[in-house]
C-alpha cells in the first residue's frame, strides 16, 4: 500500500521563541518523496543523517523529531531548524522511515507524556523484540494528529529532506540492506539532494509551518520543561569518591531523605528526571544530557575542597561546602526548593 | 540494649554450618567462578589501585555505623530497593564473574542518580570469552567494563551469548555505560570489605568455596558480629529479591573488586 509521506516538524527553542527568530541560511530542497513498504512485518526504524556532518546534528537540539507510523511502511519528511555553532540557525532535513506491523493493540490513549519521555521510550523500547509496542502505538496516534494538522497547512510541492540514521537492533549488514532499499526508492522519486538558496517564498511557507507546528505540538503534548543549559533548581553533590570522607559526610552523600526531597523538588531535566546528581569530581560527562554538560563545565573550575554542594537556582550557581549534617543539608536545600 | 540488624523476610543466612547442598544454584541456573585461571595477582591490575588503607573504618565503629545506615535506610540494599533496581538473573550461563561487577555498575549509577538502567552482563562477558559459556573472575570482568563498557539489556538481553548483538552500534553504545574508577580489595580481607560497604561502595566478590561471584551490598550486624548482605544473580526468586546473608568464613571473598564511579549518561 502506497502512502504519502508526511512532513512533521517538532521544534523546540527556535520555534518556541526562547531564542531569537531563526535565520535560515540555506536549505537542501527537493520534491516530496513517496515510498512504498517493502518489508511489512518487519520493523525498520531508520533515521540516518548521512547528508549532515556528524557534529551538526545534535548540537543544541534546536530541532527534535519523532516520527512513527501504523502498520505499513511510511516515510516522513521532516524539516527542522537547528543551531550550529559556526553557522547559526540553519534548516536541516530528516527522512524517517518506519516499516512493520504494530502490536495487538495499544489500549486507550493515556494522558499525553512529554516529548522527551516519548522519545526516550521510542528509542529504548523494542530493540530486542523488534516490534512496535503499545506505548509506541499511542504515540503514533498522537503524532498523527499533529501530522494531520501540519500537512494540511503545507505546500506539498516544495518539501525538504532528508537524513536517516539507524536505531534498534540492526546489524551492520542489515543497516546496509535497509539503506539500499531506501536509496532505491528515493532514486525513483527525486534527484539527489542539493544545496539551493532558500527563497522568500519558501521561508514564508515554512514560517507558517513552524508556527502551526508549534501550536499543534503544544496542543498535543504536555508542557515541556523550559529549555536551556541551566534552568530551575539543580543540585550536584561533588566528592572525591576514593577520599576518606567523614561519617557525617557519607551520611549526607547517601541520604535517602535528601534524595527523596530532591526527587520531589528539583527541576526536571530534558528527560524528565529530577535534576540532581552525586558525582565524583572526575566523572565523565561526555554522554550526559547537554544541560548537565554545560552546567558541569561552568561548575568544575569553581570547586574547592571536596565534598561540595552545587546549587543552581534563580539566584545563579552557587558552589558551597557541604553542610555539617544531613539535617542541616536538608534545611539548606529547602531555602532553594521550598518546603 | 545490643543492636541486631533486621533481615529482609526471605533472606537466608549462609555460614560455616550451612550444608553444601543448601548453597547450590537453583535448577536451570549456574555459577562460573574460575579463580584458578586468574592471570593477574593482587595489586598488579593496571588502573585498579589496591584499597587505600586510609579508607579503613575502625572495627569499633562498625556496629554504630551499620545501625545508623539501617535507621536512615542509606545502605546499598535500601538505595537499590528504593530505586527499583532488580537483581540479575544469569540463567543458565556460567557468567557469575561478570554478573557481579555488572550489578555493581548498576548500583553505582543509581547512587550517582543517573537514570536506572539494567545492564547486560552478557554484552561484556560474551565478548571477553568470545561467546563461549565458560567461567572467569570478577577482576577480569570489571577490567572490561572499565575499558569497553556494556549496553542496556534492552539492546542485548542479559544472558544471550549471541553474535547478532555484537554490532558496531552496540560497541559504541557500551562506551556510555563504563566504570571509570575502581579499586581492588585484598583477598579474604574483612576490614576492607566492610569499610567499602560502609562507604556505600558495592563490591563484586568471588568465593572459592562457592565457585561463585556475587555482589556484596551491606554490612549487617548479627549476634554481636559483622556479616555481609549479598545480592545474587539467580533471579528475584532467590533469597529476598536476590538478597541473603554470608557470615563467618563464608563471607571472605577470595577476589574482590569495587567500582565507585561510572560514566554519567
Amino acid at each position: 500500500m502506497k502512502r504519502l509521506a508526511f512532513l512533521i516538524l517538532l521544534c523546540t527553542g527556535a520555534a518556541w521563541g526562547q531564542s531569537p527568530s531563526p535565520q535560515i541560511v540555506n536549505a537542501k530542497v527537493g520534491k516530496q518523496a513517496v515510498l512504498q513498504s517493502k518489508a511489512v512485518g518487519e520493523v525498520a526504524w531508520v533515521w540516518d543523517r548521512r547528508y549532515l556532518p556528524e557534529d551538526q546534528v545534535y548540537h543544541d537540539k534546536a530541532a527534535k523529531t519523532l516520527v512513527v507510523t501504523s502498520g505499513h511502511a511510511v516515510t516522513f519528511l521532516v524539516t527542522a531548524v537547528e543551531h550550529q555553532p559556526t553557522k547559526g540557525f540553519v534548516q536541516v532535513e530528516y527522512l524517517v522511515t518506519f516499516t512493520g506491523g504494530p502490536g495487538p493493540g495499544p489500549g486507550p490513549d493515556p494522558v499525553p507524556d512529554s516529548l522527551e519521555a516519548r522519545m526516550k521510550r521510542a528509542y529504548e523500547a523494542d530493540k530486542a523484540a523488534g516490534k512496535v509496542t503499545d506505548a509506541q502505538m499511542r504515540d503514533i496516534r498522537d503524532l498523527f494528529k499533529v501530522a494531520d494538522q501540519i500537512v494540511a497547512k503545507l505546500d506539498s510541492t516544495n518539501h525538504l529532506y532528508m537524513t536517516l540514521d539507524m536505531y534498534f537492533k540492526f546489524s551492520a549488514s542489515k543497516v546496509d540492506q535497509v539503506r539500499k532499499v531506501i536509496d532505491t526508492h528515493l532514486a525513483g522519486v527525486h534527484p539527489p539532494t542539493k544545496d539551493v538558496p532558500l527563497t522568500e517564498e519558501l521561508k514564508k511557507a515554512f514560517g507558517v509551518a513552524f508556527s502551526e507546528l508549534a501550536k499543534a505540538v503544544e496542543a498535543c503534548l504536555a508542557p515541556q520543561p523550559p529549555p536551556g543549559p541551566v534552568s530551575g533548581f539543580r543540585v550536584i553533590f561533588v566528592s572525591e569518591s576514593s577520599a576518606n570522607h567523614t561519617r557525617e559526610q557519607l551520611n549526607i552523600l547517601s541520604s535517602t531523605a535528601i534524595a527523596g526531597y530532591l526527587n520531589a523538588k528539583a527541576s526536571k531535566d530534558e528527560k524528565g528526571r529530577p535534576a540532581w546528581r552525586r558525582w565524583d569530581k572526575d566523572v565523565d560527562v561526555t554522554n550526559e544530557l547537554e544541560s548537565w554538560k554545560v552546567f558541569w563545565t561552568n561548575v568544575k573550575p569553581k570547586l574547592g575542597t571536596l565534598p561540595m554542594l552545587v546549587i543552581s537556582s534563580d539566584r545563579g550557581i552557587e558552589v558551597l561546602p557541604l553542610p555539617a549534617t544531613e539535617a542541616d543539608t536538608l534545611t539548606f536545600l529547602k531555602r532553594y526548593g521550598g518546603q | 540494649m545490643s543492636f541486631t540488624s533486621q533481615l529482609y523476610p526471605g533472606e537466608a543466612i549462609f555460614d560455616d554450618s550451612t550444608p553444601e547442598h543448601a548453597t547450590l544454584p537453583p535448577a536451570g541456573t549456574t555459577r562460573g567462578l574460575m579463580l584458578d585461571r586468574r592471570t593477574t595477582p593482587f595489586g598488579q591490575m593496571v588502573g585498579a589501585p589496591p584499597f587505600p588503607q586510609e579508607l579503613l573504618i575502625p572495627r569499633g565503629e562498625w556496629q554504630a555505623r551499620i545501625q545508623e545506615m539501617e535507621e536512615r535506610k542509606s545502605n546499598i540494599s535500601s538505595i537499590s530497593i528504593a530505586a527499583g533496581l532488580p537483581c540479575k538473573d544469569q540463567d543458565g550461563i556460567p557468567y557469575c564473574w561478570i554478573f557481579g561487577p555488572t550489578h555493581c555498575a548498576e548500583i553505582v549509577r543509581v547512587i550517582q542518580n543517573q537514570p536506572m538502567v539494567e545492564l547486560s552482563a552478557a554484552s561484556a562477558g560474551a565478548l571477553i570469552k568470545n561467546f563461549r559459556a565458560e567461567g572467569g573472575w570478577g577482576e577480569e570482568g570489571l577490567a572490561w567494563l572499565v575499558e569497553h563498557g556494556q549496553v542496556p539489556t534492552s539492546t542485548w538481553p542479559e544472558n544471550k551469548l549471541d553474535r547478532r548483538y555484537a554490532t558496531a552500534e552496540n560497541k559504541q553504545l557500551a562506551l556510555q555505560y563504563r566504570v571509570t574508577e575502581w579499586m581492588e580489595l585484598r583477598p579474604r580481607n574483612t576490614d576492607e570489605l566492610v569499610s567499602c560497604l560502609l562507604r556505600r561502595i558495592p563490591v563484586a566478590g568471588g568465593y572459592n568455596w562457592w565457585s561463585h561471584e556475587i555482589t556484596n551490598c551491606d554490612a549487617v550486624w548479627l549476634d554481636g558480629d559483622v556479616s555481609i548482605r549479598i545480592r545474587n544473580s539467580w533471579s528475584m526468586s532467590w533469597g529476598d529479591k536476590g538478597f541473603s546473608i554470608l557470615r563467618g568464613s563464608k563471607m571472605l571473598a577470595d577476589d574482590a573488586v569495587a567500582p565507585h564511579v561510572a560514566t554519567a549518561s
